[in-house]
């Protein structure tokens, strides 16, 4: 039918290229969108995932605009109806996706500055399209370092990229973990015992931070003590974003929608909104 | 825009004549309340009502609102679903155009929502004022909405013999050239303006200061005891946005037919009070404290829509306060946050 | 896809079996999708090889136990059905007379051929994935439950109180006709079909996740009621939940 309104709330089809578990609860997907665009998505978006007959959910992207496969990648834990369905299709399912939304990192302010990534959990996720395109262009940055805390040795997430990005000039990768096994020989502990063994210059740094919630209070006051300008921490804040598009109200922080403003905001911006932390 | 007229005895004609045409929506007596209805005959409709259960926004953003359907096979294809349904508000309070007039502005506003507008511009909004305060806890005065001033197509005042007609639209001027209606006299116009008069006097004024006042106030009450205090009145029951002519936030789900795997997306009323409307699959909750939640909802009616559209979020109907079990009232709220 | 389905009745009227048959227009369209292979009410079959067990009814005798543990360790899926199930239902009123009081009054002196024992909801015995609440069932929420379980996703269970569809359905509120009502602490989904035929809602579903029990007490304190009569209220199909959680 051809109509005069579009809907944004239809999504495109798009295929699920191929389907891996990563860890017990998590599963990697790259996917195509079927009219073969690309997504256009900078680092730091999310999208809205649809398993059609089951429902939709706010996915972060995880590639980075600057790699080379022919769709994108996500990577999602089996926590609710959605996601669960997504991790039981098999490869070449049709699934739908609205988006990019919402605004990602800020590359025209982070360029010609030194990067602080600091994820934890989950985090990693949308972290690693920002990581890699900085990867990507590596002559647009500083020195890089990426502090990482999971729950446990066998959480961690892209454990192979992450050894590959050790392997980058000037990138520092430090990992710690909550709880640790046997064979785990780094770090244990919260993700704040990190930041004593890195040496970055607070004037020239800029600090990206994506976590659990109970995560941003300690790290920020962990970066500030360190001297990193309040003007140059980022964060990525997750709420509920059910239709992405400003209007369903879910993902509303004080006056702010997420979906909108964020889900990347300046500290600068998150300090004025009381419900955000 | 222009003033015109209709006599008392050529409204029936006029909205019967519309009805062939239109689904003509009207205030019903339900009991000893009022409901908009669809009417079949000018005879159905109230025209001395007041405020009624449901505000009319049903109509423009109904209960459950299907996006699309799915067919998976040979796909999946996609249908979006359009309501196009020509209708006719008729007969909505003021307060009830001001709801509408935000809610148009909100759903067009950004990203905008077709589902909304598609219903919206094959809709007509016939006003008609009130005479008197409706319910003892209205603050329609206070929240600046005894009059409308956009929103509506036609908008009629109760002169006695006559009704002075307000044009919005050009959609409302077409109307009006359906005959019955003449352009007002003098006559009309003076008695039109001592009926906005004797109205502006007639309504008493329930909050205790100028409302202009109402971002600032809340804004210094954020940290209020107050917001703790109205946990032990509030069920998370909902009821209140449920009824507020300008909530339109949302929920989006999917249901299965049995019989051919196809499926509709569609999305229903949400309430920003209810226990998990901040809660991600993860398990956390972003506002799941009763008292996060009332304020939420107190900031979005009086402060964050003032300061983005310069209008209220809230029109004074003071629905949500009759509709609670425990008498949450906003206007009470309002009031005490002055302190 | 089909699934083969049993449904299992325990101490109850087996209405909500019947409900499952009541579907009207669905009803076909749900046995090209689902193939009862055990149900007393409806065939004659018996077999022991099926995905989702419906469960009717609660738990009341020593022997109900084990079947009910069989049954469980079959299914892949367990749904509790109706108010029997999940709460108990009116069968814990049992609960609040002197052990053997109801068994000498309805059997009299036959009273020694019958065991009982406390009125317990399936859920005390095992795992319960699903519920679907209610005296008796809603037919549409019965639709919801198969469709969503055949399409791999969470059923859309509201948390919410029948007050919200109270409003929605733009009915009066049994308070403001002078009557009592369970609506306030009770789960939605059955679109408030005792208030909208003017009746006080009874709680047959059982309440919210986390009901405003204080706020509840105040309102119907607030229209008279005393504590014996609010205690009976609570008691008619909220039992089990009050000695679950020493109240009320």
């Amino acid at each position: 039918m051809n109509h005069k309104y579009v809907s944004p709330y239809v999504p495109r089809l798009a295929e699920l290229v191929t389907a891996r578990q990563l860890t017990s609860r998590e599963k990697f997907f790259e996917v195509r969108l079927q009219d073969g665009s690309a997504l256009g998505h900078q680092p730091g978006q999310f999208v809205e995932v649809s398993v059609f007959g089951v429902g939709e959910a706010p996915i972060s992207v995880s590639s980075s605009p600057t790699s080379q496969g022919l769709g994108f990648e996500l990577c999602v834990r089996d926590a609710g109806s959605v996601t669960h369905a997504l991790h039981e299709l098999p490869e070449g399912s049709t699934i739908g996706i609205r988006g990019p939304y919402g605004r990602g990192f800020p590359l025209d302010e982070l360029k010609g500055n030194d990067l602080l990534f600091v994820a934890g959990g989950l985090g990693l996720v949308p972290m690693r399209s920002m990581i890699n395109y900085a990867v990507d262009n590596r002559a647009d940055f500083g020195r890089l370092t990426l502090l990482y805390g999971s729950r446990t040795p066998a959480d961690l997430l892209f454990a192979d990229e992450t050894e590959r990005w050790r392997g980058t000039p000037d990138f520092h990768v430090a990992t710690t973990v909550d709880l640790a096994d046997g064979a785990w020989t780094g770090q244990v502990g919260p993700i704040t015992k990190l930041f004593g063994g890195v040496a970055i210059n607070p004037v020239r740094t800029s600090a990206l931070v994506v976590g659990p919630p109970v995560m941003f209070r300690f790290v920020l006051k962990s970066l500030l003590m360190m001297g990193v300008y309040e003007s140059r921490v980022y964060l990525s804040l997750e709420r509920r974003m059910k239709c992405g598009v400003g209007k369903c109200g879910h993902c509303q922080i004080d006056d702010v929608y997420v979906c909108q403003k964020g889900p990347v905001f300046p500290y600068t911006r998150v300090r004025k909104l009381p419900e955000a932390l | 825009m222009g003033l015109m007229a209709i006599d008392k005895r050529d409204l029936s004609a006029f909205i019967d004549g519309l009805i062939p045409q239109w689904e003509v929506v009207a205030p019903v007596p339900v009991e000893f309340k009022y409901a908009f209805r669809k009417v079949g005959s000018f005879q159905d409709v109230a025209l001395d009502y007041t405020n009624t259960m449901l505000p009319p926004k049903k109509f423009l953003l109904p209960q459950r609102d299907e996006l699309f359907s799915c067919n998976p096979e040979g796909g999946p294809s996609l249908t979006p679903r359009f309501d196009e349904t020509p209708r006719v508000l008729f007969g909505v309070h003021s307060c009830d155009v001001h709801g509408i007039w935000l809610l148009d502005d909100i759903l067009a506003e950004g990203c905008s929502d077709p589902h909304y507008l598609c219903r919206r511009s094959n809709t007509l909004i016939i006003g008609l004022d009130c005479k008197g305060p409706c319910h003892d806890n209205a603050f329609c005065k206070d929240m600046g909405t005894l009059k409308p001033a956009g929103g509506f197509d036609l908008f009629l005042t109760d002169l006695g013999e006559r009704y002075a007609v307000q044009v919005g639209t050009g959609a409302g001027t077409a109307l009006a050239e359906r005959g019955g209606f003449y352009m007002a006299d003098f006559e009309v116009r003076e008695e039109f303006f001592a009926a906005w008069q004797k109205k502006q006097s007639g309504f008493p004024n329930r909050i205790g200061y100028d409302t202009a006042a109402l971002p600032n106030i809340l804004a210094e009450s954020y940290d209020d005891i107050i917001w703790e205090a109205l946990e032990m009145r509030c069920f998370d029951c909902g009821a209140c946005t449920t009824v507020c002519p300008t909530c339109y936030c949302f929920d989006v789900l999917d249901e299965n037919d049995i019989g051919t795997d196809r499926s509709i997306r569609y999305r229903r009323w949400d309430s920003c009070q209810l226990q998990d409307f901040a809660a991600v699959a993860g398990g956390a909750n972003f506002r799941g404290k009763r008292s996060d939640r009332l304020r939420h909802r107190l900031l979005r009616k009086g402060k964050y829509f003032k300061e983005k559209f310069g209008r209220f979020a809230c029109v004074g109907c003071g629905r949500c306060g009759r509709s609670c079990l425990l008498h949450i009232d906003v206007r009470d709220v309002f009031n005490q946050l002055k302190g | 896809m089909t699934v083969r389905a049993g449904v299992f009745a325990f101490t109850s009227c087996e209405g909500c079996s019947l409900i499952t048959l009541e579907v009207e227009d669905r009803l076909l369209e749900i046995l090209g999708r689902v193939e009862f292979v055990n149900f007393r009410e409806a065939i004659d079959d018996k077999s022991d090889d099926y995905d989702i067990a419906f469960i009717d009814g609660a738990i009341t005798r020593e022997h109900e136990v084990g079947e009910l543990m069989k049954i469980r360790e079959r299914a892949a899926i367990l749904v509790a059905m109706g108010a029997c199930a999940v709460q108990g239902g009116l069968y814990f009123l049992k609960e609040y007379h002197e052990p053997g009081e109801t068994l000498a009054y309805v059997y009299g002196d036959k009273a020694g051929q019958f065991d009982t024992m406390p009125v317990r909801p399936v859920s005390q015995y095992v795992k319960v994935d699903h519920s679907l609440y209610g005296c008796p069932i809603d037919k549409r929420e019965f639709v919801e439950v198969v469709t969503a379980l055949l399409s791999g996703r969470r059923p859309n269970i509201p948390d919410y109180p029948v007050c919200n569809e109270c409003r929605m359905s733009e009915n009066i509120c049994v308070f403001e006709r002078g009557l009592a009502c369970m609506g306030p602490v009770t789960r939605a989904g059955c679109g408030a079909i005792c208030p909208s035929r003017h009746v006080g809602c009874f709680g047959c579903r059982g309440m919210v996740d986390k009901p405003a029990l204080d706020q509840h007490r105040a309102v119907l304190t607030e229209r008279g009621l005393t504590e014996e009569e609010i205690t009976a209220r609570y008691r008619m199909f909220n039992g089990h939940w009050g000695s679950a959680h020493e109240k009320p």
